[in-house]
């Protein structure tokens, strides 16, 4: 699954750690989904896009693998 | 930070504070063991097995302590890495209690049971190593 929370929150010039604290999630953690290591729970994607008022899926896309 | 209501409720973790408990545990059984040594303080032989029960009671409960207490921010993804973490110590406790015995009668010594604290000792280590490992490479 990619995303484009580095994008948005640049968009926002917001930082990891801004971020991390509106979501209750560590700084690493922001850093792990953007780096595409994590892949966020349905609530913490959630609560991603509500931050950024926004669908979830202009953050979160599926790929191709996620699929097979 | 307020921590997640859903991670609060999977984790049954102690407080973070109990880190610093768990070192200081396992810092004092040690110092005892060694003051004993230096100061060469004579003991029975049941003395030393009763001593050498709590050292390693103290010292397991310390280690228990640290591997299972909350991080500064407890979320997610480290729940995610604590289960994982546990699935390695899980297989490798495994493959060390079938190879161990091995591995004494490679070197020549009669292969002997392991103990339950040796093994508990054993899967706590391996689950902080893990875990920090993991952790650091997220």
């Amino acid at each position: 699954m990619k995303n484009t929370l580095k994008v948005e929150r640049a968009k926002r010039n917001m930082t990891q750690q801004d971020l991390a604290e509106q979501v209750s999630v560590s700084r690493q953690t922001i850093n792990s989904i953007e780096s595409q290591k994590y892949i966020p729970s349905t609530v913490l994607a959630l609560k991603i896009a509500k931050v950024f008022e926004v669908n979830v899926e202009e953050i979160f896309q599926l790929e191709e693998d996620d699929f097979l | 930070m307020k921590q997640s209501k859903s991670t609060n409720s999977i984790a049954a973790l102690f407080p973070n504070y109990f880190k610093k408990i768990g070192l200081g545990m396992i810092l004092t059984s040690i110092a005892v063991v060694l003051i004993t040594k230096f100061l060469a303080v004579e003991i029975t032989e049941t003395q030393k097995e009763i001593y050498k029960s709590i050292f390693f009671d103290v010292f397991i409960l310390g280690l228990f302590f640290i591997a299972w207490s909350k991080d500064k921010i407890e979320d997610e993804m480290t729940l995610l890495i604590r289960l994982k973490a546990i699935g390695f110590t899980f297989m490798t406790s495994v493959f060390y209690l079938i190879l161990r015995p091995l591995v004494d009668i490679i070197l020549g010594d009669t292969p002997n049971d392991m103990s339950a604290p040796e093994l508990m000792m054993f899967m706590l280590f391996m689950y902080i190593l893990f875990y920090k490992m993991q952790k650091r490479s997220a």
